[in-house]
Order: C-alpha cells, then sequence, then structure tokens
C-alpha cells in the first residue's frame, strides 16, 4: 500500500515538474464550461508557454476561492510595465512584459469579472494562471466528485475497505 | 483466493492503462491528420459604434471611464472540413486584434486580442453558418482607456473539442481592417 501511495505521489510530481503546472491533472468541477466540459471530466494540463491566446481554456485560482476554474480567455493584453526599482534584480531590464487576461465561461452569460474580486479587471498569466488545457478525458473523474461532496459514498469506500482489509490473508 | 481490494485494485489499473492507452492513440491520430479550415469564409464588419461607458461591467469606473466599441457583422462560414468521428463540438469565435502604438505591429503576440462573437456548433449536421446583421455579443474594451483612431483587425478562431483526447484550434485572417471612430455622443 505504502509502495502504490509514493509511486503515484512520484508520478504526480514528476508531471507537475514536466508540465511546468503544479496541478497537472484537473477534475472539472462546474458545469459552467458546458457543453466542452462536464462535471467530472479530467483535463490534462500544460503550462510552459510564456503567453496564452484567446479562445484557450486556462485553469486559474480565482482569489479568495479555493477551488481551481476552468474557463476561456477572451481578452489578452501584453503590457510592458517598469520594474519596480526596490527590487534588487541583476539584469539590466527595466521593464517587464506582463500578459493580462479575461476569462468567461462558454455556459456563462457573461465574463468572470464577478469572480476576480472588487478592483480587480485582469489576471496575470504568470502568477495566477495554473495551466492551459491541452486534451482530456471525460467523466472518469467523477470519483473523486462522489467522494468530495457525497457523504455516504465516502463512508461506504471506507467501510469497503476496512471490510476487505479484515478478511484479507496477508 | 484473490481479496476484494486486489480485484478492485486490478480492474480500475486495467480501466486506467485502457483509457491512457486510448488517450495516446487518439492523440496521435489527431495530431497526425491536423483539422484545416479549406474554404474561404466570408466576413463583412459595419464601422463600429464608439461610446464612453463608466461600470465595471464594461471594464471601467466612475473616475476612469472606457471607450467600448459594438460590431454589426455579415458571416458566411462552413465548419463540415473540420468535423470527424471524434469531433463533440466546434466553438467559432470572432475577435478583433488592436494595434499597439510601439512601432512593432508585426509583433502579434503584443496586440491586444478581444473576442467580439463566440458560437458552439455541437450539431454536426449545422456546420453550416450563415447570417447576416449579427450583433457583437460582447462590448469590446482596451487595457487602455481610448479606442478612436486605433486600428483593428478581424480573426476568427476555432477550437475543436474531442470526444476524448487532444483540443485542437485554429486561426483564419478575416481579411477586414478598421478604424475605430470617435466618440458618438
Amino acid at each position: 500500500m505504502a509502495m502504490v501511495v509514493t509511486s503515484a505521489f512520484a508520478i504526480w510530481k514528476g508531471l507537475a515538474v514536466i508540465t511546468n503546472s503544479p496541478s497537472p491533472l484537473v477534475v472539472v468541477l462546474s458545469g459552467s464550461m458546458e457543453p466542452a466540459f462536464q462535471r467530472g471530466d479530467i483535463l490534462f494540463l500544460w503550462n510552459r508557454e510564456t503567453y496564452v491566446d484567446v479562445g484557450d481554456i486556462v485553469v486559474y485560482n480565482a482569489p479568495q476561492r479555493s477551488i481551481p476554474i476552468v474557463h476561456r480567455v477572451v481578452h489578452q493584453h501584453v503590457v510592458e510595465e517598469p520594474i519596480s526599482k526596490s527590487k534588487k534584480s541583476k539584469t539590466l531590464e527595466t521593464s517587464k512584459k506582463t500578459q493580462y487576461l479575461l476569462t468567461k465561461g462558454d455556459n456563462n452569460e457573461r465574463d468572470d469579472l464577478p469572480l476576480y474580486g472588487y478592483g480587480k479587471n485582469y489576471l496575470n498569466r504568470e502568477k495566477e494562471i495554473i495551466g492551459n488545457v491541452k486534451g482530456y478525458i471525460p467523466k472518469v473523474g467523477y470519483i473523486t466528485i462522489l467522494i468530495t461532496e457525497n457523504q455516504y459514498f465516502k463512508y461506504a469506500m471506507f467501510a469497503a475497505l476496512a471490510i476487505s482489509a479484515l478478511f484479507s490473508q496477508d | 483466493m484473490h481479496s476484494l481490494a486486489q480485484r478492485a485494485n486490478t480492474l480500475s489499473s486495467i480501466i486506467t492503462t485502457g483509457v491512457f492507452i486510448v488517450m495516446i492513440l487518439v492523440s496521435i491520430l489527431t495530431i497526425a491528420n491536423p483539422p484545416i479550415l479549406n474554404n474561404q469564409i466570408r466576413f463583412k464588419s459595419a464601422k463600429p459604434i464608439v461610446s464612453l461607458k463608466n461600470t465595471r461591467n464594461y471594464g471601467a469606473t466612475k473616475q476612469k471611464p472606457k471607450e467600448n466599441a459594438k460590431f454589426k457583422f455579415d458571416m458566411v462560414a462552413d465548419f463540415n472540413d473540420l468535423v470527424d468521428w471524434n469531433t463533440k463540438q466546434v466553438f467559432a469565435y470572432v475577435y478583433v486584434e488592436i494595434d499597439n502604438d510601439d512601432s512593432n505591429n508585426n509583433d502579434n503576440e503584443n496586440a491586444d486580442k478581444i473576442v467580439i462573437w463566440d458560437k458552439i456548433f455541437d450539431d454536426k449536421s449545422k456546420m453550416y453558418f450563415n447570417q447576416k446583421n449579427i450583433k457583437s455579443k460582447y462590448s469590446l474594451w482596451d487595457y487602455s482607456p481610448e479606442l478612436h483612431g486605433r486600428t483593428g483587425t478581424f480573426k476568427l478562431g476555432y477550437n475543436i473539442q474531442p470526444h476524448l483526447g487532444p483540443l485542437t484550434f485554429g486561426t483564419i485572417d478575416l481579411n477586414q481592417t478598421i478604424t475605430f471612430p470617435e466618440i458618438k455622443v
């Protein structure tokens, strides 16, 4: 059992390094991207592009919300901003390009401005985007939704594990 | 002989392996034979209407109003080329690329891009689109507050959503450039 857990953890962290995304696989939790993605679909993320494009589907952590949100990019701006002098940077560059994004769920009437919180008009590509959706498997992730949202399913699963442990012979 | 846990473990590992193998095969097939839109798209937009907005719904605040633009356009497009056995839907969107003031306009990455209209095609028998006087679904505002005098180019993007596997993206130039007019009072 320990083997399974450690190897799963190692694969997960390895994927995170390859894709440069802290969470390379994501389960869709809301219906806001229907019909493209439904609840329980598993998404494969990639996070190595410097900039994402309009039309791309990205996953971000909204401020004040703990769950990742999967939505489509509808505005993109690359803005050149001066680097503040207080930071001692070794490079000679005095300005830095930052990409700002506005997102929207396909199934939502309008964009995500209300999700960002008051006074925040854009997402920062570097700081807030966890990954860009590259591919997906439908429905398989629904089991995690069952475990997290349905307490009876959770208890039933624990009970089944406990009973099988009692009766196993190794 | 075999415990319940072992059986469950074997079953889940077979399912996972199977799904991943199918996923990899489908990805190879899609990448080896990417769908391309061959036919020309006909697109014509009327002159946009620019107005000054000062609410958050239009990217602005009371203190910092922003110029917003709305459009009316005609479009004829046929997305049948993009459909194959693994297509769940085609998400088509029209966006405007606004030229930046800084001289290197060829740098596509730095142009501001704003989606003004989109449509989901999820019925394989209705991939042909022909409509006149379409109103832009989303108001256009830029990062910087001013629009008038700047030029914008129309582009069509599409995202093919499969039943399983990789997402495919594409862009087509709609061959129209407009200059944003002065604010309509």
